[in-house]
């Protein structure tokens, strides 16, 4: 804990901060539309649907901005990394939430029903409990207790919750298949490329490391 | 006296109140808003009317129905604006701004296959030979949502005896226009284009089915189908085609649209039918627009007293 100690760091604050106003902007604009009547003559289908949106689109951002990082020589990256892959569990609790809550109206046996019935709640649901690992041990101390390769190991977690999370998006729409595609698309993408970069970012220090000392000057 | 408005009148609600007023006149109404995402009651369209009235002066006068349903309807703004047309956009809130400038007239509709008297009618002159009514239906979308409509029309039934189909005749087909120019959401291969959908004849003859040309005792807007569509209420949303163009006369069960698209998910009859699930979501309830929880589901969407009869030695999840 000896670099926790160490010189207080003034500028990341606000750089640390940034990345959660931004999350938080898709809720911000949910509730406003909430409470002007914008969410439309279907509001539980719309929040459905934009939370799950959400959850997704920051999922594949988490996965992106790696690579982003690597590429353009960029260090906040992995700040923006967690706050994004966060976020995204967020809205994917939200979604969640929203199903369950105000689309199956918390029943249990209409739950379950649905899950075993529906092959898209089945995925989505196997997706979000992939999700939850990773974000669980997201913070610094679960890092140090897990060490860095078993840490990474929970991580990777990610991919295949954000595949399912595709196959989830593909399996719900009706007909047009044409927004999930381009999902499926960037995916296929920052797959092949994690495969590339497999070896070169064994050795590399654990993102994450740096985050107690962060924690520890602020409080 | 003066009563006082109840607050937090949503914006959605206004536009009907002056259509209200357009209708009424001085008579008033009363309207309560219950919260947020409570179901809003709005007063009995029907009671509205009261005798027979003038609707705006875009039909001469329209009967009310025996028919129709007591039950508040979907208040304008969600019927038009909340819809599903995949000839303008798979979304339901994006028709009615790309409908807005769509020319629903002059518009022709062709009367043909096995009748008697087939022909090419003027969409006007159509609707001027018949006796409009009102008639507020419920309808309910394969989605598991569901509205309730006061649609103004005329039974099919009163067509097809004019034009006097021959004994060869068994089934109805009708069939919507494939023009992409006119029709953005034609431009993607979604659907096979042109729309087409199909009843059998005693189906198309039962007096519930219409051809509705207005809504609200408003023109039908371009969104919902202009000039004139066909409103099944027993079964599903997408039976009820949008923007016929022709009505055919066939010996045998013609293609359908959404039963060409997913034959497993939908089929030629979808009734509405709370024990045969969609694979992909259960029909056991549906979310009434502007209601929060959602309700049961009834078989034929409630009009089962009048349709069973239609299917009798049917199976119904074979059928479905």
């Amino acid at each position: 804990m000896d670099a926790a100690a160490s010189a207080p760091r003034f500028a990341p604050r606000i750089t640390h901060r940034l990345p959660f106003v931004v999350g938080c902007l898709p809720l911000l604009w949910l509730l406003i539309d909430a409470f002007t009547g914008g969410l439309g003559a279907n509001p539980i289908n719309r929040v459905i649907r934009s939370t799950g949106w959400w959850a997704l689109a920051l999922l594949v951002l988490t996965l992106g901005l790696a690579p982003a990082g690597r590429l353009l020589r960029w260090e906040g990256a992995l700040v923006w990394r967690r706050a994004c892959g966060l976020f995204s569990f967020f809205y994917a609790c939200l979604h969640t939430a929203a199903y369950a809550g105000l689309d199956q109206a918390l029943s249990i046996p209409d739950i379950t029903a649905d899950v075993i019935k529906r092959p898209h709640v089945t995925v989505g649901l196997l997706s979000f409990a992939l999700m939850t690992p990773p974000a669980a041990t997201s913070f610094g101390w679960a890092a140090l207790r897990l060490g860095e390769r078993r840490w990474q190991q929970v991580h990777q977690l990610v991919y295949p919750a954000a595949a399912l999370g595709v196959v989830h998006y593909i399996l719900s729409v009706k007909v047009d298949t044409g927004a999930p595609f381009v999902f499926a698309v960037i995916l296929t993408a920052l797959l092949a490329l994690r495969l590339w970069y497999l070896l070169p970012t064994r050795n590399r220090r654990l993102p994450k490391s740096d985050e107690p000392s962060a924690r520890s000057t602020t409080r | 006296m003066f009563i006082g408005r109840s607050r937090g009148i949503p914006s959605s609600e206004i536009t009907d109140e002056r259509l209200y007023r357009a209708f009424m006149g001085r008579r008033g109404f009363l309207k309560t808003a219950a919260g947020f995402g409570a179901a809003l009651s709005l007063g009995r369209w029907s009671d509205a009317h009261g005798d027979n009235t003038l609707a705006e002066g875009a039909f001469g006068r329209v009967t009310k129905s025996p028919l129709s349903t007591n039950e508040p309807a979907t208040s304008f703004d969600d019927i038009t604006g909340y819809n599903n047309y995949y000839e303008f956009s798979t979304d339901k809130e994006a028709p009615a701004l790309l409908a807005k400038n769509f020319q629903a007239r002059p518009w022709t509709v062709a009367v043909e296959g096995d009748v008697t008297t087939p022909g090419v009618y003027d969409v006007d002159e159509l609707i001027k030979s018949f006796t409009l009514e009102e008639r507020v239906y419920r309808l309910r979308c394969v989605e598991a949502w569901s509205m309730v409509i006061p649609w103004i029309g005329f039974p099919l039934r009163d067509l097809l005896q004019r034009i006097q189909p021959t004994s060869k005749a068994r089934y109805v087909e009708f069939t919507a226009p494939h023009d992409p120019k006119r029709f953005p959401g034609q431009r993607k291969p979604v659907l096979q284009w042109p729309y087409r959908e199909g009843l059998r004849l005693d189906e198309a003859m039962h007096p519930l089915t219409i051809l509705a040309v207005g809504l609200y005792g408003k023109i039908l807007p371009n969104q919902n189908g202009a000039p004139i569509r066909l409103v099944v209420p027993w079964k599903y949303g997408f039976k009820s085609i949008k923007a016929i163009t022709a009505i055919r006369l066939v010996a045998t069960q013609p293609t359908t649209t959404w039963a060409a698209y997913s034959p497993d998910e939908y089929g030629f009859y979808a009734n509405v039918n709370p024990a045969v699930d969609h694979p992909r979501w259960s029909q056991e309830r549906e979310r009434r627009i502007g209601d929060f929880l959602k309700r049961k589901t009834l078989p034929f969407n409630g009009y089962a007293d009048q349709v069973a009869g239609l299917y009798s030695g049917m199976d119904l999840s074979v059928n479905f």
